[in-house]
């Protein structure tokens, strides 16, 4: 493997996203490579320093001002699965095929 | 990710519309939306309108939403895609004051000229990365996504966001020592 590969797991495994054997090879890979050596050190001080940022706290009236552009329907209970109307079959117009109407039998009921 | 913070009935109370369901919607995920805004912003102000923006998407679409896949990777999809849109819409010209340079540098006072201006120039060098490569880079360090859950969002492989992360990282390593892509 060369040194560009061996940075692709450098990046993986300071994500945590390697496997043992990949480990094995890039830990001795790096014991005898100073290149691959200083790039790790970088990239570990470089993701460790972008992982202290902070993002400022979202504005206070943010949440009022989407809601504000939404529109919510007026039923105001608690929705469950369960409770989610079914489509009514619609019954058909004539019967007179007697498959159909074993099928539709108590859907064409007057 | 935040699967484990909405339940099913909540997902399908605010495909039905609920108010209340919109606010706990919002209580598990409406920082995680920020953050992405923010990062594609870098301000406040704008920020806030593309925030606005996802939310209204989100709202419209989640109807759309079949409650057999991960719930939080289809938001960060859609709020992704708002954002990827927004940058898209900018004009070139536009300049964007960023907040969050000076607010990294008051919360370093301690730190030499030399650090600081090493922590600009990986500031600068992220703000400057493409998407393509940007964006799995951030998900990983600031939402802490597996390359697996970025790859869902971004509709590739976890290969191609390995590769993908691995090559914003060297990008960065040689913008900060000052050496030319």
């Amino acid at each position: 493997m060369s040194c560009d590969e061996y940075r692709v797991l450098i990046s993986a495994s300071i994500d945590g996203e390697i496997t043992e054997f990949e480990a094995g090879a890039l830990g001795d890979h790096i014991r005898h490579c100073p290149d691959c050596t200083g790039t790790s050190d970088e990239m570990r001080e470089h993701h460790l320093r972008l992982s202290q940022d902070r993002t400022p706290a979202q504005p206070a009236g943010l949440r009022s001002s989407i809601r504000r552009r939404l529109t919510f329907s007026t039923y105001q209970a608690e929705w469950r699965c369960e409770h989610i109307p079914m489509m009514p079959i619609p019954a058909p117009s004539r019967r007179t095929d007697p498959a159909s109407a074993y099928i539709f039998g108590p859907c064409g009921r007057a | 990710m935040n699967d484990g913070q909405i339940s099913i009935e909540t997902i399908r109370a605010c495909q039905y519309g609920s108010e209340p369901a919109f606010d706990r919607l919002y209580d598990a995920f409406g920082d995680v939306i920020w953050r992405l805004c923010y990062r594609i912003a870098h301000n406040s102000t704008d920020a806030e309108d593309l925030a606005q923006e996802a939310w209204i998407t989100i709202w419209s679409k989640i109807g759309s939403f079949r409650c057999d896949s991960s719930f939080s990777t289809w938001i960060y999809r859609v709020t992704t895609n708002v954002c990827l849109q927004w940058k898209r819409q900018r004009t070139v010209n536009s300049v964007s004051i960023d907040e969050n340079d000076g607010a990294y540098r008051a919360s370093q006072p301690e730190r030499t000229a030399v650090a600081r201006d090493e922590a600009a120039r990986l500031h600068d060098a992220v703000k400057r990365l493409p998407d393509t490569l940007r964006i799995p880079l951030e998900l990983r360090i600031y939402e802490d996504l597996s390359y697996d859950q970025i790859a869902g969002i971004l509709g590739c492989t976890p290969s191609a966001v390995r590769m993908r992360v691995s090559r914003a990282r060297a990008v960065l390593t040689n913008a900060v020592e000052g050496v030319d892509e």
